[in-house]
């Protein structure tokens, strides 16, 4: 599949079956690993055969187009919509989209939000790297306060660009919504937890209870302007404090 | 557009809440039955209530080029607005029927027969107003005979079957009849 | 016989939807066209299909976008501003090749307030209106019949080509009623749809990766050659025209949508008083038929075109004719009154008709 190099040959676990390799992210990036880790929990769960993945704009497009299950990908903003029109067409089917925080709390904000509402049966998986990652770092609805970004050079500031957004805490009392939860891979102990949620998440969608999100809090080292371990630790300081990690709702059975 | 013989065309135009659009409806399912063709245009402002409402509804046994026209053989008018041009929009030798209870002008125009009908204020007397339309289609057969009556209330009993109107339906087939006599007895009334 | 029924245009775009196979529709309500969605919220569940309500039109087009996907036939409907809102996903699909269908109800300019009259103002914007410089065939009915064929004939050309498809109509036609035949129709052969996502288990686990023009597309100029390649053959196959009584003609109307039915009662007219009047009436607005206007242009000499706008159409007869037959133009002043109610009316055209004889 791919060619064997230094890296690969010394792996400790098999290579994920991607249908590109490598895949281009920055060094120290965590989006490798989050897409690997959904690739393993869709291999696990058997779900490959039938899903599709529906990717956005950014930085998150590449894992839709990494992961060798059938996948859409381009549109900045309404995979939540996207998502919720091919579930209803095709109902057998394991529908889940990928979305940058940019996506969820701004351009794509209203279809995420009535998504949730809707009680769409789909799972959606957010990367929060706190910046709009491909576009130069910009100011993200996630961005802390404080941070510098280039739209935020004094850096966040409540007064201009408001407070962070918490997109699983703010569906989480919908009706419709099944599971929202947010975890991390900075850890290998986090990346189990994360696992975890994932696998809960797509077991949602399968005993039709409905919508479901998990968020991710990823390292971007390119715009934060950190080494990868400098990150680790902002993540710890800085974005756990504003972001905490866990479940924020699971739905067990059908409340009918 | 000149072809009476082969079927013919009318306007109705009034206000929101004036019943053109039933009119027109109700017309073009009667006339559906009689005729190898019928078109309906609804014309009318853009909020659901209020402003102008016109129907134009075409009958005819050839292929209907155009289904809406500036002219036609017969306008009934209930809109004061409208009323100037409802007026200029008749054929010449053409019918125009006007609700004068709504209507205070009279129309100027010698070359067309012109029927004042109180149809408004009749159908308040009646209690429901909303069936003035009924007497206005009733007058329109009268003075035009492009249908026989009974093809309307035909028309109106199996549109009505199930829906809310069925309760009106004797109420409505009562104004038909009311603006049936009115024409007829329309002569014998001074101008 | 065929059966006959009286049906108004919007009515007959949801029917005319449901016997091409479109099983799943999804829209935002817009004035005029909002039947649609009535009929298809009533009768897509009826034959187990999926009906959404969306939270606007961006995401209406794309639901349409997601459902498509799939490979199955999809729908949606709008009129001008939701159009405008639509633009981006509609765009997408063009470039993406995800084929489906929008019928346009076009009404009179952006915002609100003139919702729900009539008006043909957005010629120019679904001729001309995806980003990325491709097109896609746009079908502009005149009649309720023509409404039940295209949009069942635009289903076929979108699946054939792959490529999203328009129907265009406005105001008078989606509001109007009159006989509509319920005719069957074969427009023939269709490929298999290879690309559809329905998991990679549908395909003998080969995955498929469908997406847009971007910074990873390798071969770019090979892409846009394709999609060169693509218009080219729909304009030899799909370009679509109606003349009537263009035989003898000495003056040559051109007009569509409502305006060619008002046209239409005006060569008649035209005709019993002596006047040698045709109609040319394109059917698809893109391609557009120019060789066809041309050749009817110069055999008549003498052109008007009657739209229910400032000039849009005028500018496609214009390229089409290349300044070889002078070219008129009756466009919205000539609505009977000033105000939104107004309507071109065979009355009108055929003064001008008079005037410039």
């Amino acid at each position: 599949m791919i060619e064997e190099t230094a890296i690969t040959k010394n792996l400790v676990c098999k290579t994920p079956a991607f249908r590109l390799l490598p895949l281009g992210f920055c060094a120290g990036c965590h989006y490798g690993i989050i897409f690997r880790l959904i690739d393993e929990v869709l291999e696990e769960m058997e779900l490959k055969g039938i899903t599709v993945c529906i990717g956005g704009g950014g930085c998150s497009a590449m894992g839709a187009m990494a992961m060798d299950v059938d996948a859409f990908g381009g549109p900045h903003g309404p995979g939540t919509a996207i998502a919720s029109a091919l579930k209803r067409v095709c109902p057998d089917n394991f529908i889940f989209a990928i979305q940058g925080d940019g996506e969820q709390g701004a351009i794509g904000l209203g279809s995420f939000v009535a998504a949730a509402v809707r009680g769409e049966n789909i799972t959606i998986i957010t990367m929060n790297n706190a910046c709009y990652g491909m576009t130069g770092g910009q100011l993200a609805p996630t961005t802390p306060l404080g941070m510098v970004t280039p739209t935020t050079p004094e850096g966040r500031d409540q007064e201009m660009a408001g407070f962070p957004f918490h997109g699983p805490e703010l569906v989480a009392p919908l009706r419709g919504v099944a599971y929202a939860a947010r975890g991390t891979v900075h850890t290998p102990a986090n990346r189990q937890r994360s696992k975890k949620m994932v696998k809960t998440a797509f077991q949602k969608q399968l005993q039709r209870l409905g919508f479901a999100v998990v968020e991710f809090i990823c390292a971007c080292p390119t715009n934060w302007r950190l080494s990868p371990v400098d990150c680790a630790r902002y993540i710890e300081e800085k974005m756990i404090p504003e972001f905490p990690l866990g479940e924020f709702k699971n739905v067990e059975k059908n409340e009918g | 557009m000149e072809k009476i013989d082969k079927g013919f065309r009318v306007i109705f135009a009034g206000l929101g809440g004036h019943g053109a659009l039933v009119f027109g409806e109700l017309l073009t399912e009667a006339v559906a039955r009689r005729y190898n063709y019928a078109s309906f245009v609804p014309n009318y402002a853009p909020s659901m209530r209020g402003g102008e409402s016109e129907s134009i509804v075409v009958a005819s046994n050839e292929e209907i080029d155009s289904p809406a026209s500036f002219e036609a053989e017969a306008v009934v008018a209930t809109s004061p607005s409208a009323f100037r041009l409802a007026e200029k929009r008749v054929s010449p030798g053409g019918i125009l029927i006007v609700d004068d209870s709504i209507i205070c002008e009279k129309a100027e125009r010698k070359d067309i027969k012109v029927f004042y009908i109180p149809a408004r204020k009749i159908a308040s007397e009646e209690g429901n107003p909303l069936i003035s339309n009924f007497i206005l289609m009733g007058a329109y057969l009268e003075a035009t005979k492009t249908l026989p009556v009974e093809i309307v209330e035909e028309t109106l009993e199996s549109t009505s079957k199930g829906t809310s109107r069925e309760r009106l339906l004797s109420a409505n087939k009562r104004a038909l009849h009311e603006g049936i006599r009115l024409i007829a007895n329309y002569s014998q009334q001074p101008l | 016989m065929t059966e006959r029924i009286l049906h108004t245009g919007n009515d007959t775009v949801a029917r005319a939807a449901i016997s091409a196979g479109c099983k799943h529709y999804f829209a935002y309500p817009i004035t005029p066209q909002s039947e649609i969605a009535h009929y298809m919220a009533r009768e897509l569940p009826k034959i187990g299909g999926c009906f959404l309500q969306s939270e606007g039109e961006y995401a209406a087009a794309y639901m349409l976008l997601g459902a498509a996907l799939s490979g199955e036939r999809v729908m949606t409907s709008t009129s001008s501003p939701g159009l405008a809102l639509m633009q981006e996903p509609l765009s997408m699909m063009v470039t993406a090749e995800i084929p489906a269908v929008v019928v346009e109800t076009q009404r009179l300019g952006p915002g609100t307030g003139t919702g729900g009259q009539q008006g043909q103002t957005d010629y120019r914007f679904v001729t001309r209106g995806v980003y990325g410089g491709l097109h896609y065939p746009v079908l502009a009915p005149y009649s309720v019949s023509e409404i039940f064929e295209f949009v069942q004939l635009a289903f076929h050309i979108a699946d054939k080509y792959r490529i999203l498809t328009m129907v265009l109509t406005d105001f008078v036609l989606g509001r109007m009623t009159e006989y509509l035949e319920l005719k069957t129709f074969d427009f023939g052969p269709l490929p298999e749809k290879d690309w559809a996502l329905k998991g990679k288990a549908h395909k003998g686990g080969r995955s498929n990766f469908l997406f847009t023009v971007t910074g990873m597309m390798l071969d770019i100029t090979g892409f846009f050659q394709g999609q060169q390649e693509k218009s080219k053959r729909i304009i030899d196959s799909e370009t679509r025209w109606e003349t009537y009584k263009t035989e003898d003609a000495d003056f040559l109307i051109v007009s569509y949508g409502y305006s060619a039915r008002m046209s239409k009662g005006a060569v008649n007219t035209a005709r019993a008083q002596g006047i040698k009047a045709g109609l040319f009436r394109p059917i698809t607005l893109w391609p557009f038929p120019r060789e066809a206007l041309q050749q009817e242009a110069l055999k008549a000499g003498k052109v008007l075109v009657v739209e229910d706008s400032p000039g849009e159409l005028v500018e496609d007869v214009e390229l089409a004719v290349q300044g070889r037959v002078p070219v008129h133009f009756l466009g919205i002043q000539a609505r009977h009154i000033a105000r939104a109610e107004g309507l071109i009316l065979p009355e009108r055209i055929l003064q001008e008709v008079r005037e410039l004889l």
